[in-house]
């Protein structure tokens, strides 16, 4: 039985993944609107991202360090021009999965991680997103457009429109959207990111956001409105997500998270429940190559009319060295003690990964993962992504 | 279980210091040393910083001379250094002169620092336009003097076009800061 948990866990958690490059700071950006569509960054990238992708992720290949990005870093590397008002992209992401339970394999396959395609629009202060994509069975199901339970499914991740102000520095959107809490890591199942169901894979929500960036502190509040992917209305989450993150230096971020949702029947407990989390999380880039990542998270499920809350947390320290440019060593430790119950949970990370020119990347990755009351796992992941 | 807390905690605590250890590091940049710092805003929070530890001074009679060569200046990414030196045409425009009347400063004492508001003259870009110094300066160990001044510029004033690039467009307001030490005058 104990077998069986283990796998489960190791299977269920490792299905999907998007982009997200919280360590961008090593750069100077602490802020991720000048690249990314979306304010709180992730996903789409804008043309100028594109560029940042190529001049500052990627393996340069001998082309010198201070020479012009080219139609390499273009959408469909510059073969479909589009109008500077549309951006356009898409993601091909391909895995491999091998799970250990006890030291024994208990599961290994090829992943469909993601196929998606998104645009962008701008005209005068309007701001639009969208992305529309296929998910196979038993993924990304709380994005889910159409409702073939057994089978693959059309997918959303996000679609809102809104309004720009305040010389771009402002977005008061609407629509489904990432929710604005902790760090935006890529790791999506990592226990922060699950615990806290705060991933951009499919833990977006329905609602209205405003988002605010200058160059010392960002922000984004979020009122949650539900998941109109799930159903019942009884399983919906309302209630309010935020971040605020200062920049101290332009290698040196602190924020602090808050999230608290309430739902007739919880995916948790099955009954009326309040979830709360609210979190620290610091990002640094003492030397060039390595960005240093911690998010810690209180978490609290308070079942209504029937206890007071249980109290858990989450916490990740994440190690991300670059030791040629596009070429990241990663290792991370993590913690989760669930408010739902069970005994704590420990996991360590450690991997690499490769951006071996601006539309693709591959990655591998070592995940153990331990508790008391279950055997130990061992994920091993490998991961191939295309960007168009 | 207090284990596990105390590694938490020490972890969060470790993390903490580093952060302000780092941010420490970076914002007094090494007393004693000299550096220049150019910041620039694009919009959407995007701060762009560039620095360089080459800045001279010269003095005569009547003024402080203080000479910042814009070749060396680095924002951290090489193809947008290219850009700052096109800007400012580097090669016919080589450096950044600032010149700051005596009779408009106040001089620290060996006890006293001073500080205020001096009017000086910027030649960039082959153009020169007077502009507002805000300065401090105390006495520093083995006799120097440390300098800090700050000042604000219109890339506009100096005929040079706002950067833009790939959509993203630079506000024409700049702030330079300046720390160095020098030699009692």
């Amino acid at each position: 039985m104990k077998i069986a948990l283990g796998a489960l866990l190791a299977v269920g958690l490792f299905s999907t993944a998007a982009s997200a490059y919280p360590t961008m700071i090593r750069h100077g950006y602490a802020q991720c609107s000048s690249c990314h569509t979306d304010p709180s960054g992730g996903t789409l990238l804008t043309e100028y991202g594109r560029a940042q992708s190529q001049l500052l992720l990627s393996t340069r290949w001998g082309a010198a360090q201070d020479s012009d990005p080219d139609a390499a870093s273009k959408f469909l590397f510059g073969a479909l021009k589009t109008p500077d008002s549309v951006v356009l992209g898409g993601w091909i992401r391909e895995g491999y999965i091998w799970n250990t339970v006890d030291g024994k394999l208990v599961d290994h396959r090829a992943l469909q991680m993601r196929t998606s395609a998104a645009a962008a629009v701008r005209f005068g202060p309007l701001r639009a997103a969208a992305e529309l994509g296929y998910a196979s069975a038993q993924t990304a199901q709380l994005a889910a457009v159409t409702r073939n339970q057994d089978g693959a499914n059309l997918v959303s991740r996000e679609h809102w429109i809104g309004l720009a102000f305040a010389d771009d520095a402002a977005l008061v959107r609407g629509g489904r959207i990432n929710l604005p809490f902790g760090l935006r890591n890529l790791e999506h199942s990592s226990f922060v990111r699950a615990a806290t169901r705060t991933d951009i894979n499919e833990d977006q929500q329905d609602g209205v956001a405003v988002a605010i960036a200058t160059d010392d502190w960002r922000a984004e509040v979020m009122a949650i409105l539900g998941n109109y992917s799930l159903r019942p209305d009884g399983l919906r989450e309302r209630g309010v997500a935020g971040y605020v993150e200062a920049i101290l230096s332009p290698r040196v971020a602190v924020g602090l998270s808050a999230l608290a949702t309430r739902a007739d029947s919880s995916l948790e407990t099955r009954s009326a429940s309040l979830r709360q989390a609210y979190g620290l999380t610091a990002r640094a880039a003492p030397w060039t190559p390595l960005v240093l990542s911690l998010e810690v998270d209180a978490l609290l499920l308070t079942e209504l009319g029937k206890s007071g809350p249980k109290v858990g947390h989450a916490g990740w320290l994440q190690a991300d060295l670059e030791v040629l440019r596009g070429v990241h060593f990663l290792g991370a430790a993590e913690r989760l003690e669930s408010p739902a119950g069970g005994a704590t949970q420990h996991g360590l990370w450690g991997g690499a990964a490769w951006f071996v020119f601006p539309h693709l990347d591959v990655r591998a990755d070592v995940i153990r993962r331990t508790s008391a009351d279950l055997p130990a796992t061992h994920t091993f992941l490998i991961q191939l992504n295309g960007y168009l | 279980m207090n284990t596990a807390m105390n590694t938490r905690n020490l972890l969060t605590g470790f993390f903490l210091a580093l952060a302000v250890v780092t941010q420490g590091a970076l914002a007094l940049s090494q007393p004693g040393e000299s550096s220049v710092t150019i910041l620039a805003r694009g919009p959407a929070g995007l701060r762009i910083e560039g620095k360089s530890g080459q800045i001279s001074l010269d003095k005569d009679a009547s003024a402080l001379i203080f000479k910042v060569p814009i070749a060396p200046i680095e924002t951290g990414i090489a193809l947008r250094d290219r850009h700052l030196r096109e800007m400012l045409d580097a090669e016919k425009f080589p450096a950044a002169i600032l010149r700051v009347s005596r009779a408009d400063l106040t001089f620290p004492s060996q006890r006293e620092p001073a500080e205020g508001t001096a009017k000086g003259e910027l030649t960039l870009h082959g153009r020169s336009r007077p502009v507002e110094v805000r300065y401090r300066a105390e006495p520093a160990q083995g006799g120097l003097i440390s300098v800090r001044g700050s000042l604000r510029l219109d890339l506009r004033d100096f005929d040079i076009q706002s950067p833009s690039y790939l959509g993203v467009s630079v506000s024409p307001q700049v702030e330079v800061k300046v720390e160095l030490a020098v030699e009692g005058t």
